[in-house]
């Protein structure tokens, strides 16, 4: 082997070894700069708090609009339902009248039936509430 | 005071001819001794006030009708608080039907509670129209006198109603709320059991039980005038104890009960037979002019009630909740 081909091997052992020695310095440097450190754990730290601040509060007005929702649609079938009461309610009554004429009624409900028996026709809430006293005969 | 905590005290005992409760709900240290006092009032208004003592300071007064006579102070209140009723009710209430009472055999307590009572009447004719009463009352120190302006008079029905009022005036501090109950002549103070009010069913007097309604009360009276259990049969005829001064014969034909709500118990009595007397023709008019809480059963069953006792209904047996 010839002096400069033993010179040209010789580079290419060491330029590994030195290249990695550099990189291992410069991370050194960079991990123990004060100023690039404290930017650097500042920058690690300050959004995962937020971050979790964040996925908090979009949890809960994520809940708070659920149960706004749940309430809009809780309202709307109550007034569905007392709505449909109040036309069975008129129904029930219409139908009495009818049973006490004997003719057939148009139900405010937009049907229409044929006078019932009495007998079918038991009252709305049989069982009274309960009472402190009863007024009465004397 | 209330202690938190869910108490009651309660007092029933029978007098005039009928059963009292009295329900004081949490009760404050002294209500025992309020209890009693409310119980003497009752056995104070009853002495004075009943007919079927022929000693009682009433009778005393009714045998000589046409002179002064000292009685005690409670004979004395009812006869003024009468005489008041009969000039507001127009003479529709007037305690001189004792005469029509007596000639229809109710000269005595009689056992209706146990069934159908036969009586024979007595020889008379039924009262022609009479002048207006007008009896007068003296104070002079503790020693009061009456006089009755010349008629024996009944004070069975406004005795009840003013000794529940003054059994409730005796009661209505000894906790927070206090119900007296004279057999249906009632006194409600205070939100009631359940905070909610005073739950009062109205008796059906076809029947009895269920109720024909339920009316919430608080810090009002109510009375009811009904033929269901005061009734019997005279030489054959159906009568009852309610009299209609105008004909001195049992009145509101048409009608079977009427129940009166009002701020005062012995004036809930006073109008409930006022309208029951109305008869089904007119007592719509009459609690109307009069702005009265009223609910009445009609001869078939039917249930009425005045445009003031509307927001006082519950619950019908007709309707349901209202």
């Amino acid at each position: 082997m010839t002096s400069a081909r033993r010179r040209v091997g010789a580079a290419w052992l060491v330029a590994p070894v030195a290249a990695g020695t550099l990189a291992v310095s410069a991370d050194w440097a960079a991990r123990h700069d004060p100023l690039g450190a404290t930017a650097s754990s500042a920058h690690a730290t300050q959004p995962s708090s937020s971050s979790r601040l964040q996925r908090r509060v979009q949890l809960a007005a994520s809940r708070l609009q659920s149960s706004q929702d749940r309430v809009v649609r809780l309202e709307s079938s109550v007034h569905a339902q007392a709505s449909q009461l109040t036309l069975l309610h008129q129904d029930l009554r219409a139908i009495r009248t009818a049973r006490r004429t004997g003719q057939p009624v148009r139900l405010p409900s937009g049907g229409t039936a044929a006078p019932a028996p009495a007998a079918t026709l038991p009252p709305p809430v049989a069982v009274p509430p309960p009472v402190s006293t009863t007024t009465g005969a004397s | 005071m209330s202690t938190g905590y869910r108490t009651a005290a309660r007092l029933g005992f029978r007098s005039m001819a009928t059963d009292v409760t009295f329900h004081v709900e949490h009760p404050t240290p002294d209500a025992a001794q309020a209890l009693e006092e409310a119980r003497e009032v009752f056995a104070r208004v009853e002495s004075a006030c009943t007919r079927f003592d022929p000693d009682s300071p009433l009778m005393r007064a009714n045998a000589s009708p046409g002179r002064w006579h000292v009685v005690p102070q409670e004979c004395a209140d009812a006869v003024r608080e009468a005489g008041r009723a009969h000039l507001e009710t127009g003479g529709v209430f007037d305690p001189r039907v004792l005469d029509a009472l007596l000639r229809l055999g109710y000269d005595r307590t009689l056992p209706f509670a146990r069934g159908a009572v036969e009586l024979a009447g007595a020889a008379g004719d039924a009262a022609a129209a009479r002048p207006r009463w007008r009896p007068r009352t003296e104070r002079r120190g503790d020693r009061h006198r009456v006089h009755l302006d010349g008629t024996p008079i009944d004070l069975g029905g406004i005795g009840k109603g003013l000794a529940v009022r003054w059994a409730w005036e005796r009661l209505r501090a000894a906790g927070d709320s206090v119900m007296v109950d004279a057999g249906g002549d009632c006194m409600f103070s205070g939100p009631g059991p359940d905070g909610d009010g005073w739950h009062v069913g109205v008796e059906d007097p076809l029947e009895g039980d269920p109720p024909v309604a339920v009316l919430v009360l608080a810090d009002a009276g109510c009375a009811t005038s009904s033929i269901r259990v005061r009734r019997w049969k005279v030489d054959g005829r159906r009568v009852h104890h309610l009299i209609d001064p105008r004909t001195g014969e049992s009145g509101g034909e048409g009608l079977l009960a009427v129940t009166v709500t009002h701020p005062d118990t012995a004036w809930a009595e006073v109008w409930s037979k006022t309208l029951l007397l109305a008869g089904p023709a007119e007592i719509a008019e009459v609690a109307a002019i009069r702005d009265l809480a009223a609910v009445w059963v009609e001869a078939d069953g039917t249930l009425r009630l005045s445009a003031a006792a509307r927001p006082l209904v519950l619950w019908t047996a007709a309707d349901g909740y209202l």
